[in-house]
């Protein structure tokens, strides 16, 4: 897969979350859960915008996309995501079914648990990302 | 029987079947006395999870795109316990098909 094609896929993942989030705030009603994912999901957005121009320009420049070392940390903070993200929706689907029903906590809608997981995917990639790349623990 | 719980049933069984080979193998690698994992295995799990990663936030996002089709259109949608299922099942086969992939293929 050559870099152009890369950095258009990347460019589909952003518009592809764009529309979700329209979408999802056509559904939401005007309740104090939607402002707090609003402020982070503008967030998540604007980086990944951001990371997506930067790529871009490293493509106009002729200079490549991505080096070994990202690759690494893209593919350790994929690992640890991914095994983090089975835990943390379980948590959501039992929270969902009957922690929030057994304490009298609002009942998430599917919606939210969409968005949720979509957020906390989106987050803690970023986190572990970071994290990596200033500890520089790739191997 | 629902056909979207048939699909969570056989996805589950393909997942505890994946998962307990994983372990069964890794189990004989111990009792052999040899390291249950070196550097090419944790590379090839490394990068199937992180496919796996991207599949998981394709599924959550198409599940939500699903629920406004349905809606739209008179299908059902999908329940909260459907996406919570969908978005541990499809990740967990597709890490599964990747690792054997990147198992035969090389990292």
């Amino acid at each position: 897969m050559n870099e152009k094609m890369k950095n258009y896929l990347g460019f589909g993942i952003v518009v592809a979350v764009i529309i979700s989030v329209l979408l999802w705030f056509s559904f939401a009603e005007s309740n104090l859960i939607s402002l707090p994912f609003f402020g982070i999901l503008a967030t998540i957005i604007i980086i990944a915008i951001w990371a997506l121009k930067r790529k871009m320009d490293s493509v106009k420049s002729g200079v490549p996309v991505e080096d070994e070392l990202s690759k690494k940390l893209m593919h350790k903070a994929g690992y640890y995501v991914f095994l983090a993200s089975i835990y943390v929706t379980l948590f959501i689907g039992v929270f969902e079914e009957n922690i929030a029903e057994f304490f009298g906590f609002p009942m998430l809608e599917v919606h939210h648990v969409t968005a949720m997981i979509v957020l906390f995917l989106a987050i803690s990639f970023m986190a572990s990302y970071f994290y990596l790349s200033i500890k520089g623990n790739v191997e | 029987m629902d056909p979207a719980n048939l699909a969570m049933i056989i996805g589950s069984l393909v997942v505890a079947g994946g998962a307990s080979f994983l372990v069964f193998k890794n189990f004989k690698a111990i009792k052999a006395g040899l390291p249950a994992s070196d550097e090419l295995s944790e590379k090839q799990g490394y990068k199937a999870a992180y496919f796996a990663y991207l599949s998981s936030v394709w599924v959550a996002v198409l599940a939500l795109w699903f629920n406004v089709f349905a809606d739209n259109s008179g299908l059902t949608q999908l329940n909260a316990g459907q996406v919570v299922g969908a978005v541990v099942l499809i990740p967990g086969i597709i890490f599964l098909g990747a690792s054997i992939y990147l198992n035969n293929k090389g990292v």
